[in-house]
């Protein structure tokens, strides 16, 4: 990992330690257990499989993912622009994550294969601008 | 397991769920109180011990709420489980009394809220993100809408049955009858849940009193029963979970319908967590009421209305009655203690014998807490 692989001033993250980019693009930050391999993301200090505090390798995770459900909010606390369309992505790696989904270029559909990209979720009067997981139908579909 | 004793429901009251803007939580509970104790006939110096259920009125409520009202310097503990808070105090009443540490006790769940969506006190990576409680019943209801072709139409029918079992209610907030066109076409939430589709935050309060089979013969009294009790615990974020089994209540309803001996073919009458309408139909399934995938023939076939095979939620619900987070779960045992003494008048489920109650909590969040409990009138 480099400094580039922070999100940066410009673009702080909605939730901390969730999601980072680099030269090959945004991804989701995977923590896999040194001792288990098991790979989840929001690990806490001690692996919730086996109970191992010796670490975590970060994986990037989450280019690709494949919608579970989804449904489109007209309604949302402050700062989201509404509607606006959320649902739960199947990781390519396995885990499951709540995430933004993208409808503008076409339709969100169950089943779809979704890639990621990172964008302004929340914005409020106060100045806050949070930037979060967002993905978007993938140009080809399995 | 241990042998536990027989528990009974010996009093039930409760303080109908509204704004009181000019009361305070205390206040609203007061009544909820003295009703159930006087339902029972007991004095509060015989109650034992209280649980006390809610989420937002702070640090040892319950000893303050009690204190209020002159209790003696009993045993207190403050339940917390979000919206499934009050059945879990009912849970701890229940054990303290099964396990034969007391007597008589008494559960309390109150709440006083502001209108608008559930304000969550911590906040996980979903909800930061923009999850709210409409949100994750709508997903859920998407994803049985694909697994099993379930239409929207059977979401909106479930509260024109809310509507018209409230109407016969006089302790239900909405009792105007509703369509299913001005279900469907009210104003969209979170596709497909429309507004009269989402139960309204409220204030409120209610109150049981149990005991225990040797006190109610010694003391004479009639009782319903407590017979099978489970909690659960659902953690969602597992790959591959699915969520159309959305939270706990399949786990919670086998643990007590075997803790019971009963079968779901035997339940008469069911109060239900019903916070959103797609709740509902899903908890159906949960709950054995029909097969997985058939919530919406059920719906069709009307089995849940009252008359019905299986009435549920003859007291309007969360959807017609709010949702005064702590008061929630404890009210549903007001509400089916009178269906099995016979006292429900006109929204009486005739000849009901068993009832079942529903509540789950923290269903916007990535984990949450699911109880059912069954009743009996034998």
């Amino acid at each position: 990992m480099t400094d580039t692989d922070h999100p940066s001033d410009q673009m702080p993250s909605i939730w901390p330690g969730l999601w980072e980019t680099n030269n090959r693009g945004p991804y989701i930050v995977g923590s896999c257990c040194k001792h288990c391999r098991t790979v989840t993301v929001g690990a806490a200090g001690i692996c919730a499989s086996c109970w191992s505090a010796a670490g975590y390798e970060i994986m990037e995770i989450g280019r690709r993912g494949t919608v579970y459900t989804y449904t489109q909010l007209h309604q949302a606390p402050s700062g989201f622009r509404t509607p606006m369309t959320v649902g739960y992505v199947d990781l390519q790696e396995g885990p499951r994550i709540f995430a933004h989904l993208d409808p503008s270029e076409a339709p969100i559909e169950i089943g779809q294969s979704v890639e990621l990209s990172v964008s302004l979720l929340r914005s409020d009067a106060d100045g806050t601008r949070e930037y979060g997981p967002l993905f978007v139908p993938a140009q080809e579909q399995p | 397991m241990m042998s536990l004793r027989k528990v009974g429901i010996i009093g039930v009251g409760l303080a109908p769920f509204d704004n009181y803007p000019d009361s305070v939580a205390a206040e609203i509970a007061f009544p909820a109180i003295i009703s159930a104790l006087k339902d029972a006939g007991v004095d509060r110096d015989q109650v034992q011990a209280a649980f006390v259920a809610h989420l937002y009125q702070g640090e040892v409520f319950g000893q303050k709420l009690l204190k209020g009202l002159g209790f003696p310097r009993l045993p207190i503990l403050n339940v917390e489980n979000a919206c499934a808070g009050g059945s879990g105090a009912v849970h701890e009443a229940w054990l303290s009394v099964a396990a034969g540490l007391s007597d008589v006790v008494l559960v309390v769940g109150v709440e006083k809220m502001a209108p608008g969506l559930i304000k969550f006190t911590k906040f996980d990576a979903e909800v930061a993100m923009g999850n709210v409680a409409p949100a994750q019943y709508a997903m859920a209801a998407k994803r049985h809408m694909h697994d099993f072709g379930t239409p929207p139409e059977s979401f909106g029918n479930i509260v024109v049955k809310s509507r018209r079992h409230a109407s016969l209610n006089p302790n239900a907030r909405f009792r105007d009858p509703v369509t299913l066109d001005e279900v469907l076409n009210s104003r969209a939430i979170s596709d497909p849940i429309t507004l009269l589709q989402c139960c309204r935050n409220a204030s409120g309060a209610a109150a049981v009193v149990l005991a225990s089979e040797a006190w109610c013969r010694r003391n004479g009294k009639a009782s319903v029963w407590i017979r099978g009790i489970g909690l659960s615990s659902f953690f969602k974020g597992d790959p591959g979970r699915d969520l159309t089994e959305f939270g706990g209540t399949r786990d919670a309803a086998h643990a007590a319908y075997e803790m019971a001996g009963i079968g779901a073919e035997e339940v008469n009458v069911v109060e239900l967590h019903d916070a959103f309408a797609p709740g509902e139909l899903l908890h159906y399934e949960g709950l054995g009421l029909c097969a997985k995938g058939e919530g919406a023939r059920l719906v069709a076939d009307g089995d849940t209305c009252l008359g019905g095979r299986v009435p549920v939620n003859v007291s309007g619900g969360l959807l017609s009655k709010s949702h005064p987070v702590g008061a929630t779960g404890v009210a549903q045992f007001a509400e089916l203690t009178w269906q099995l003494r016979g006292s429900a008048e006109s929204r009486q489920v005739e000849g009901a014998r068993v009832a079942l109650a529903h509540s789950q909590g923290g269903t916007a969040l990535d984990v949450g807490a699911t109880a059912v409990t069954l009743i009996s009138r034998d």
